[in-house]
């Protein structure tokens, strides 16, 4: 018996280690999503930054810019980054990545991913950021700063939403009772109508 | 009295006077009614009885068949019908088609309700997208309202109308059709005027239904509505890019229900209400398609459906970051 249990573990072995290895390259070769990025240059305010940047000297001093017509402080990583952080800082009108390398301003998600490389993951296969215009064929979706302030608050703010659903006659809503307030072992009593309720 | 007054009846008792009396009343009656007959039937002529159809379109509507068993001349029938009555009631002129489903292709959704936001701009969509009747305020989308760590939809509110949304400790959980792979819908019609489509689409042929409203009750989500009046459309609101299975203008006493805007999705557009997210918390595409958004979503992602315990199937995934 020893002499099989010993053959049977070798056999096993042989069979269980190519496994791992292709599932390696498997994930060496991630499928590809191919993108196009909405294009939001022409609806930036101040672009080209070069437009006054050329006229005035760069400084890369963490300050309170009180004359800019831009964002005056970032918030963005809790004073840790200032505008050269993400911005060139000799060639204004595009971004920069961690180690200096020139990013167009469109393509400014591989800024963000450097960072937030999960949320870009999900980001570049669907499950996060917005689609455009069709559901199947060639995908055009938005960019990380079309929803995102990379300088102040970057979550959505919130606004009023619209109208709630109308109610037919006889089906008023009343406010809903909270499901089962009273204790599980006791009996719990029908809910005591609302004052308002009584009065009209 | 009663002798003096004998002379003057001479000629014909009481009774008879009586009689005289009652035919005269008749008469008077009868070319009353004879005439309110007439007006009647000078009216029918100058707007005929069965709604100002012609009476050719009144009998092809009559014994239209069911559309899974029209053949394509009665179907290319049916939709010029529709497309007359239209122009006759909205005076728009609509284009209502039957834009086949796509080979290869059975639509999926999902829906992430971290990021939903409760604004309800899908909703607003939805309605205009689908010429949902505004009289009865008809909507296909409800957006509950639910304490976060609390998924019981007992406790969820649909008619919330705060200030500002998201409000702290919400969050927010669109439903819609969500169009059951075993739909408890279909199996409960008795005339057989809803059924799936190969792509995966429940769909209504109004002509066909009968407003029995079983459907209703058997579908776990109130996914589907019920016209109790003739639907109020604007006429400038209205869609006029229309499928006959889809969003073409419905009449009184019919169901209707979501169907992932088929009008648009078979045509490779996105559903009115994922185009109208701003959050962009609603991803669409095709199950069968390795390399489609959805698939990624599904299998990358911790997802759940609604009221899977039931076992209706629904293409209709949520999901979180």
């Amino acid at each position: 018996m020893n002499h099989y249990n010993g053959l049977i573990l070798i056999i096993l072995m042989a069979l269980a280690s190519p496994a791992p290895s292709a599932e390696s390259s498997e994930q060496a070769t991630p499928p590809q999503f191919p993108f196009h990025v909405v294009s939001t240059k022409d609806q930036m305010q101040y672009y080209p930054c070069s437009s006054c940047h050329e006229y005035i000297p760069a400084n890369p001093a963490p300050r309170v810019l009180e004359q800019a017509p831009h964002y005056s402080e970032v918030q963005h990583g809790r004073t840790n980054m200032w505008c050269n952080t993400c911005h060139q800082l000799e060639d204004k009108n595009s971004l920069r990545t961690v180690f200096g390398d020139p990013v167009n301003f469109d393509d400014s998600y591989l800024v963000c991913a450097q960072c937030h490389n999960r949320v870009y993951e999900d980001w570049q296969y669907g499950a996060h950021g917005k689609r455009k215009k069709r559901w199947r064929g060639g995908r055009e979706i938005d960019n990380c700063t079309h929803c995102h302030n990379p300088h102040l608050n970057p979550g959505f703010s919130p606004r009023q939403p619209l109208p709630p659903p109308g109610v037919r006659k006889g089906l008023q809503h009343q406010p809903r009772q909270r499901h089962r307030q009273c204790q599980k072992w006791t009996t719990c009593p029908h809910n005591q109508p609302e004052e308002s309720h009584e009065t009209e | 009295m009663k002798q003096s007054d004998q002379p003057e009846h001479k000629t014909g008792s009481p009774v008879n006077a009586y009689r005289r009396k009652f035919l005269k009343g008749l008469g008077l009656l009868t070319a009353t009614a004879t005439t309110t007959a007439v007006a009647t039937a000078a009216r029918t002529v100058a707007e005929p009885s069965w709604g100002g159809a012609t009476l050719r379109d009144a009998m092809g509507d009559f014994f239209q068949d069911q559309y899974q068993r029209m053949t394509p001349q009665e179907i290319s029938e049916a939709l010029a019908r529709i497309e007359r009555k239209a122009k006759r009631k909205y005076e728009r002129e609509i284009q209502c088609d039957n834009t086949p489903p796509i080979e290869g292709v059975v639509f999926g959704y999902a829906l992430n309700i971290s990021k939903c936001q409760g604004y309800r701009d899908c909703v607003k969509a939805c309605v205009e997208e689908n010429n949902l009747d505004r009289g009865g305020q008809m909507e296909y989308i409800r957006v509950l309202e639910l304490d976060k760590n609390d998924r019981n939809l007992h406790n969820a509110d649909h008619y919330y109308n705060h200030e500002l949304v998201p409000q702290p400790g919400k969050e927010y959980m669109p439903v819609q059709c969500m169009q059951c792979d075993d739909p408890p819908c279909v199996k409960a019609c008795p005339v057989e005027a809803t059924w799936s489509e190969p792509d995966g689409i429940v769909v209504v042929d109004y002509n066909w239904c009968i407003g029995c409203r079983y459907c209703m009750t058997a579908c776990p989500y109130s996914a589907r509505h019920f016209n109790w009046g003739e639907p109020q459309i604007p006429s400038e609101e209205l869609n006029t890019d229309c499928h006959y299975l889809g969003n073409r203008p419905r009449m009184k006493g019919v169901v209707e229900k979501c169907h992932f805007c088929i009008q648009r999705t078979r045509k490779g557009l996105q559903p009115a209400c994922m185009e109208a997210c701003p959050t962009g918390a609603r991803v669409f595409g095709n199950l069968l398609d390795p390399d489609s958004e959805i698939r990624y979503i599904l299998e990358n992602k911790t997802v759940f459906r609604l009221k899977e315990e039931l076992g209706t199937e629904p293409k209709f995934w949520y999901y979180t970051d």
